[in-house]
């Protein structure tokens, strides 16, 4: 049996304008329950990767694929499937919160209690209730960011694309949005997020992906940087270690008579390691992460000496 | 279904701001004023007309007159309106939540257009209830008016789908405005052509809006001149069209 086509997928997807290219052939894949963290400094190609996925921008080559669907083809698929919230959240400003909700539902033609029911849940989920009556151009930049993913959310989409979504938020805010993301991306949705804090994409995400003046320079599960660990011990017998280990490993590897390289499960973490070693008379001389943490990998490409996705 | 999602959305917005008010507030303003003074003139010389075997009525001097009158405002006040309805949405970056829709080019550019065209044939009611108030004290050519009403009518859609294609390829509305002024002005010189025919060839003549517009104030409904507003509004929002499906390449 195939397995089912990514939610969203880019292959080869390059953009270019005014005869330059501001994004090179990207090809990235997203599958539904993912939350791909979206990383780069002020012009790497982030807002311009966000609206080629949304169906704003057309590719200059490559495609954009939904569902397995070339994009570009079927336009009115973004209606159904893609939620967007641009980047500064765009309103129109002479219509109140409640009205700016109501026009986003009838265009994506929703109506009667189909309409009503996720307008009114998400107007009291994202505390906007109070604000329901009032002009889009009176709120304030936390305000307008919350209506805005309000619009985006309103038909349940199975893709998520967030153009800095945390802008202006307080931290209640934002852990708020953080649960409703989490419960979106647990419902099955896909989810990018563009955002410049790492804070933001740790606390939600499950890859990370760098772009650099226009080039995916990083694409890796998050979990990775933190799953493998590399062990010193203080012993030049690394047998004992490793079958005290095995129970807690997906995959361990022998460096050297003092180093293993342990690939934790899923449901371990670094004290069940080290207090596993310990508890079985093992010497533990040194345990830290065996991949750079994601701030690391970050600043090294901003500077120019990162890697480049395959 | 997505055409009549976004007149319905762009009729709210017309609605709910001030700047359109404020436009028709004046042109009735403007337009009662000078309907009172031709009345006025009218009264004055109807000992005058009375000797005249076929004077002209209130029809000829007062009705048609004020909607010629509003055809000419008509030429300021259609790029003023309709400067918004693309280059207003891109500057204020919400021309990408319409696109994000996966609505048609199409579908924007119809909605927007005729809920513009609703509004300004709501003013055109609005200005024609001025001569019509006073039809019980008077005897009007029906006929004469419909004509007239028609050809404003035909008027205004076309040259509000002049200004919505202009909208579609500026990125500024002020710059929108300027250039559907420019280009009504153009299609209104015709109006030299009429006074000083040896100046302009047939062509230009032809492509002139008055040449089209003047029998319909007159009363007459021609099949060439229908066709000629015809093809001027497939025109224009055939070129905002394309211009706004390309918007995805463009960026």
């Amino acid at each position: 049996m195939s397995s089912p086509p990514p939610r969203l997928a880019l292959r080869a997807v390059s953009r270019r304008r005014a005869g330059r290219m501001v994004l090179k052939p990207t090809t990235l894949h997203l599958a539904a329950c993912e939350v791909l963290g979206l990383l780069g400094v002020n012009g790497a190609g982030k807002s311009t990767t966000l609206m080629l996925m949304a169906g704003v921008l057309a590719p200059s080559g490559g495609r954009v694929e939904l569902n397995g669907a070339d994009l570009g083809e079927v336009p009115e698929r973004a209606r159904r499937h893609i939620g967007y919230l641009p980047e500064h959240a765009p309103l129109w400003p002479e219509l109140s919160v409640r009205e700016q909700l109501d026009a986003h539902g009838h265009l994506r033609g929703l109506r009667g209690k189909a309409l009503a029911a996720p307008r009114e849940a998400l107007l009291q989920r994202l505390d906007l209730a109070p604000l329901a009556r009032r002009l889009c151009a009176q709120l304030s930049l936390g305000q307008r960011q919350r209506v805005g993913l309000a619009c985006a959310l309103l038909h349940q989409p199975d893709v998520l694309i967030l153009d800095e979504p945390g802008t202006g938020l307080d931290p209640v805010q934002t852990e708020n949005l953080r649960g409703l993301l989490r419960e979106r991306a647990a419902a099955g949705a896909a989810i990018v997020l563009s955002t410049h804090l790492l804070a933001e994409v740790t606390a939600l995400g499950t890859r990370a992906a760098i772009l650099h003046q226009g080039e995916l320079r990083h694409d890796a599960p998050l979990r990775a940087a933190h799953a493998v660990w590399r062990v010193t011990l203080g012993t030049r017998q690394t047998e004992p270690a490793r079958a005290a280990l095995t129970a807690l490993a997906e995959a361990i590897e022998v460096e050297d008579a003092q180093h293993l390289r342990v690939q934790l499960r899923s449901d371990a973490d670094a004290a069940l390691l080290a207090r596993t070693l310990v508890g079985a008379n093992l010497a533990l001389l040194g345990l830290e992460p065996a991949a750079p943490p994601l701030a690391r990998v970050f600043m090294d490409i901003a500077a120019g000496r990162g890697e480049r996705a395959a | 279904m997505s055409t009549l999602a976004v007149l319905r959305l762009e009729l709210r917005r017309l609605l709910l701001r001030p700047w359109p008010w404020l436009l028709a507030a004046a042109v009735l303003a403007w337009l009662g004023w000078n309907e009172l003074l031709a009345v006025g003139a009218f009264l004055k010389v109807q000992d005058r007309l009375a000797l005249l075997p076929a004077a002209p009525g209130f029809t000829d001097i007062v009705a048609v007159p004020l909607l010629a009158q509003f055809a000419e405002i008509a030429l300021l006040l259609v790029p003023l309106l309709s400067m918004q309805a693309l280059a207003g949405e891109r500057r204020a970056g919400t021309l990408s939540l319409l696109l994000a829709q996966g609505l048609s080019a199409r579908s924007i550019v119809l909605g927007k257009y005729l809920a513009q065209l609703l509004w300004l044939l709501a003013l055109l009611a609005l200005v024609l209830l001025l001569p019509l108030l006073l039809a019980p004290a008077t005897t009007l050519d029906w006929g004469k008016l419909a004509a007239a009403t028609l050809g404003i009518a035909l008027l205004l859609a076309g040259l509000l789908a002049v200004g919505v294609a202009c909208s579609s390829y500026a990125r500024q509305p002020p710059l929108a405005a300027a250039l559907a002024l420019a280009l009504t002005l153009a299609l209104w010189a015709g109006v030299a052509q009429g006074r000083a025919p040896q100046l302009a060839g047939p062509l230009l003549g032809w492509i002139s809006l008055p040449t089209h517009l003047q029998p319909l104030l007159r009363g007459l409904v021609s099949t060439s001149d229908m066709a000629y507003f015809g093809i001027l509004i497939a025109l224009a929002l055939s070129l905002a069209t394309h211009r706004l499906g390309r918007e995805r390449e463009l960026g």
